[in-house]
């Protein structure tokens, strides 16, 4: 390859990785390195192809490549961005509902309650006190005053 | 959805000459193939159309064996198959693009 042509290859596959490189910023890693290796595959390819295009028809192939594939990155990336902002919508619904089921749990916990009362104590055959089982709570005088 | 129809029908075709798998800039290379498309498909409207078909089911991809690439100093192929989905879609596609040539011979040649 002439040293021009090599020149421009170069600039239009660092065009094509600028802007690769643009329209996956914030996505997340795994999408975002995914499509940025398979670009960067694809110019391989297309500049190491023996049956490919050479001299200044190889950088101009990859430049239309490139301009006519920019509507379509921009549809693929709102479609991510809308998937994520439903993932995200989901994910606020699901610890939202979370959330106040444990605020009712521990409103709940927290609730005072009438507890029953214990059962009478298992009869035991002792005969009835003196007080018939009344307490005396007469006060008495005591005489030594 | 032409393209991702083409897509398959090309990755068919490899199929049957023994390409079970195949990258992007390959079937970009074989979609020149079609009429009105001197160009190869670009970045974008490429690789969307694969990464719908894949959820369609009708693809699956993997990335090949790191050390294919670092052995051969090129970058790393993200490799497509065509699945059992994608091989019934092509086979339903062309009885159907059959059934309508015929049809359509069958009125031309239909005496009045």
């Amino acid at each position: 390859m002439r040293q021009p042509d090599a020149r421009a290859t170069a600039f239009a596959a660092a065009a094509v990785r600028l802007w690769t490189r643009l329209y996956t910023s914030g996505l997340p890693v795994a999408v975002r390195t995914a499509r940025r290796a398979e670009i960067e595959s694809d110019l391989w390819e297309f500049v190491h192809d023996p049956d490919g295009d050479d001299g200044w028809h190889r950088s101009v192939h990859i430049l239309l490549r490139l301009m006519r594939g920019v509507a379509d990155d921009l549809r693929w990336r709102l479609t991510l961005d809308r998937m994520t902002a439903t993932a995200v919508r989901v994910g606020a619904a699901l610890t939202a509902a979370l959330l106040v089921f444990i605020a009712w749990w521990v409103l709940d916990l927290m609730r005072t309650r009438v507890l029953p009362l214990p059962p009478d104590p298992p009869s035991v055959g002792v005969s009835p006190t003196p007080l018939d089982g009344r307490i005396d709570l007469a006060v008495h005088e005591d005489p030594s005053r | 959805m032409p393209l991702e129809l083409a897509i398959c029908s090309r990755a068919a075709d490899l199929l049957q000459h023994g390409s079970r798998e195949f990258h992007g800039y390959e079937i970009a290379k074989q979609l020149t193939d079609l009429p009105n498309r001197r160009l190869l498909t670009a970045y974008g409207t490429l690789y969307r159309a694969l990464g719908r078909l894949e959820v369609m089911g009708l693809l699956r991809s993997r990335w090949e064996d790191p050390e294919i690439p670092a052995r051969e100093s090129r970058p790393g192929r993200r490799l497509y198959t065509l699945t059992v989905q994608g091989e019934a879609a092509v086979a339903a596609a062309r009885r159907e693009a059959a059934s309508s040539m015929s049809t359509r011979g069958r009125r031309r040649y239909a005496p009045a």
